[in-house]
């Protein structure tokens, strides 16, 4: 172990990537290209949207996949979402939990005005629904829920708040960009209206890839318009012609993400969460006994495959550098794009150091986190400061 | 002095005053949001760090904390508006700064380069 480096991470992005996400890459590129209805060309990337398309809808509980469309991540496909369905800020209800995926394109666009209505999560980052309720108000048009926190790994209950949304009416748009692959997802079950998620994390897709589902009722305006290669003789849409992949399709990555989607589902989302809990406990109860730090979750829960601490002695910051530069262990510190949780979880103004694992992390190698983190704390403990 | 003669103590302390590498670059980090809203900037050098280095880096000012028992040392030295922290035996560090204090990057770049001018005088 002395120079490997130990990857946990992953909630930023998944590594390594299975190999047979580098070889549909690979051969996405060596093939002759097909674009989405465009040219006659038969090869491998002929299709390889839809069958991509088939399999998401596969991970995500979506039957009617053609629905899913592409966007190169989840703040893009947010964005999106969010300006299409032309809802101003303040008729949102959101929570505390939410990644700056979707709080900045609520505090920030133009065309949405106001502010969103933030319900507050608990010492775990868990978001009763009841109060989620009580925050709608006569003028609420909708709710926008992240699934799986990436700075607790806590999960909502999506399925919940999705009947209350539908009880008062309410758009219900689902951020999964932390459980797509990793934890049963039930869009069409849970009464979702939007469903956004990344393709390089749980589901061991490429950077750059991504999407969204948009239930066929919903009225959501193109935020983007040009070339589709498909009823070129149009120039202006009526209502209910919208299109929303338009320009050259990032084909080599989907292909990449299909095989990814694939990799996962051979698996089983429920063998994954299983091993990935496990692990997860596994590490609460290593780092539980270190003095010093405060876990940021509760490790009874099922929780997604993150873990957040802080030191009370030491800054996160500091932490994560030690770990990456003396241990070759690389973890994240800071907020983790994530802003709002940390005054609800008790985590320090600078943040939390993020733990964050996929299906094939190995035992050993959080072993070797605890046991670096041992030795962090012991050496700060016994160390004095000195002044120049 | 056992077993070292005098020439060989002197050769020691030759490698030890060579083993100053030399600054090249200092470059914005990848990690923008390590430093809670501070700017980091990674300080490339020519070669590694070693505990005389790091003791003349000690000059910068601030607080010095030192952590020799882990596996590879750490160094942080830190101030009002500062934080330079690094690992014994890397090829560089990292200094995180307040907005309004970015003029200490370029007292630290010049505090670099004298060090290594003066160490090859």
């Amino acid at each position: 172990m002395e120079d490997k480096v130990i990857y946990l991470n992953h909630a930023a992005t998944s590594y390594p990537k299975p190999r047979c996400v580098l070889k549909a890459y690979t051969a996405a590129l060596e093939a002759l290209p097909a674009g989405q209805f465009r040219g006659e060309i038969r090869g491998i990337n002929d299709g390889a949207m839809d069958r991509c398309r088939t399999n998401l809808g596969k991970i995500l509980g979506i039957a009617d996949a053609k629905r899913i469309f592409f966007s190169s991540g989840a703040t893009d496909a947010a964005n999106l979402i969010l300006e299409g369905l032309g809802i101003q800020a303040d008729q949102i209800v959101t929570t505390a939990t939410e990644h700056n995926c979707v709080l900045r394109p609520m505090y920030n666009m133009t065309s949405i005005k106001g502010i969103p209505q933030i319900v507050p999560c608990n010492q775990y980052g868990y978001v009763d629904p009841e109060l989620v309720e009580a925050a709608i108000t006569f003028q609420t048009r909708a709710i926008v829920l992240n699934h799986c926190s990436n700075v607790t790994g806590c999960i909502q209950n999506a399925a919940e708040i999705g009947f209350i949304a539908k009880k008062h009416h309410l758009l219900y748009v689902l951020d999964v960009s932390q459980s797509a692959g990793v934890i049963p997802v039930e869009a069409e079950n849970w009464n979702t209206d939007a469903v956004f998620f990344t393709g390089h994390k749980g589901l061991f897709g490429v950077q750059g890839t991504g999407g969204y589902y948009l239930k066929e009722t919903i009225p959501c305006r193109p935020v983007r318009f040009g070339g589709t290669g498909y009823n070129s003789e149009r120039i202006y849409y009526e209502s209910g012609q919208e299109e929303y992949e338009v320009g050259t399709q990032n084909v080599p990555g989907i292909a990449a993400l299909n095989a990814g989607c694939e990799y996962v589902i051979k698996k089983g989302i429920q063998n994954i969460q299983k091993r990935e809990v496990k692990l997860i406990q596994y590490l609460y109860c290593k780092l539980a006994e270190i003095k010093d730090i405060k876990i940021h979750g509760d490790a009874s829960r099922i929780t997604g495959p993150v873990l957040s601490f802080h030191s009370t002695k030491m800054k996160a910051s500091d932490i994560a550098y030690i770990l990456q530069n003396s241990y070759h262990i690389v973890t994240r510190a800071g907020l983790h794009c994530a802003p709002l949780i940390h005054s609800f979880i008790g985590a320090p103004s600078d943040g939390t150091v993020r733990v964050s694992i996929s299906c094939n992390t190995r035992k050993e190698e959080l072993d070797a986190l605890a046991e670096a983190l041992y030795e962090i704390t012991g050496a700060f403990q016994k160390a004095v400061l000195t002044k120049e | 002095m056992k077993g070292i003669s005098a020439g060989k103590f002197m050769e020691k302390k030759e490698i030890q005053r060579n083993d100053f590498p030399e600054y090249t670059k200092c470059i914005e980090s990848r990690e923008h949001c390590a430093e809670s809203g501070w700017y980091a900037f990674d300080f490339m050098l020519t070669g590694p760090m070693s505990e005389a280095y790091i003791g003349k880096l000690k000059k910068i000012g601030g607080s010095f904390l030192f952590l020799t028992m882990l596996k590879k040392p750490f160094f942080k030295l830190e101030a009002e508006n500062y934080i330079i922290k690094g690992v014994l035996g890397n090829d560089f560090f990292r200094m995180a700064v307040q907005d309004d204090a970015k003029a200490e990057l370029s007292r630290v770049e010049k505090y670099l380069v004298e060090l290594c001018t003066n160490q090859k005088k």
